[in-house]
């Protein structure tokens, strides 16, 4: 590889090649996680799998993979809106579940960036399965940002 | 209990294992795989991977604290990252049941790598016992 992974992930959004951020991020690749845009909206999907399962009993989907799911639809989302020249660090990250993640239904999520300031970003996220109006989970995250002093004159898009 | 990730499908798969089980706290242990990485640049863990057994570990810790197994459904889950976790290194987690009631349980943990002392994430979550009658969230495990 000549190129380093941000450049390769900065090189294909640029592109609209939403994709390369799965390529490059091999956590949210392996849970299974799909980026979709539909009618205009980015939709994060994660696809049924029986790996996924955190109850048996109720064949429901494991809330902590629910979680880092939430937070890696949370992190793509500040890739794609906001351009950085590195991967933004997440500081912390809350999650409330709302109601169980039954299979076999697709867990679907949309994000926000509520506020983008010059050093951190919000993000809140909600995840539903056939009904939108009937989240299974809501969360919130905040990212630092760190472009700032790293990035080369040539990349500022002040 | 030292069987418990076994039983939980996605811990299965991921290879989470119990290494203590007590009163007091409760000891699990993730191997490194190369899936689990978030930046390729820096090596560094994914830190949703975190999440992911903070949420398992802490339960356990709610089983531990109630000396049994009962129905549970995580209410709500906070983790901070304290500090990156790098590759080819394990990642431990530890958790506690800090407090129960007759209807909620709060549980804390933490993972870390080579230093107990120098933790990666830190981590509180409140869980419902669903076993009891007059529970009513349907999120259980």
């Amino acid at each position: 590889m000549t190129s380093s992974s941000y450049e390769r992930i900065r090189a294909g959004l640029a592109a609209g090649d939403l994709d390369v951020l799965l390529r490059e991020n091999p956590y949210p690749r392996f849970l299974g996680v799909e980026i979709k845009v539909l009618g205009g909206e980015r939709y994060y999907v994660l696809p049924r799998r029986d790996e996924l399962i955190g109850s048996r009993r109720l064949g429901a989907m494991h809330g902590g993979v629910l979680a880092g799911f939430l937070e890696s639809a949370s992190l793509f989302e500040v890739l794609i809106t906001q351009q950085q020249y590195h991967v933004p660090s997440p500081v912390d990250f809350e999650i409330d579940y709302l109601r169980s993640a039954r299979q076999p239904s697709a867990c679907h999520v949309r994000c926000e960036v509520v506020r983008q300031g010059s050093r951190v970003a919000q993000v809140r996220a909600e995840c539903w399965q056939n009904d939108r109006h009937k989240p299974v989970a809501a969360s919130r995250a905040v990212f630092l940002l760190r472009n700032v002093d790293n990035a080369p004159a040539k990349d500022s898009h002040a | 209990m030292h069987g418990f990730m076994e039983l939980i499908p996605h811990n299965r798969d991921i290879g989470l294992t119990v290494l203590e089980f007590g009163e007091n706290a409760v000891l699990a242990q993730l191997p490194f795989r190369e899936d689990f990485l978030g930046d390729l640049e820096q090596r560094l863990w994914h830190t949703s991977v975190a999440l992911s057994v903070m949420d398992s570990t802490c339960a356990l810790a709610v089983y531990g604290g109630l000396g049994q197994y009962e129905p549970i459904a995580t209410l709500d889950l906070r983790v901070d990252h304290l500090r990156p976790a790098v590759a080819d290194q394990p990642l431990y987690v530890t958790a506690s049941c800090y407090r129960l009631t007759p209807h909620i349980a709060f549980a804390r943990g933490y993972t870390y790598q080579d230093d107990p002392d120098r933790p990666t994430s830190a981590c509180t979550a409140t869980f419902m016992r669903t076993g009891r009658p007059d529970a009513d969230h349907p999120v259980d495990i």
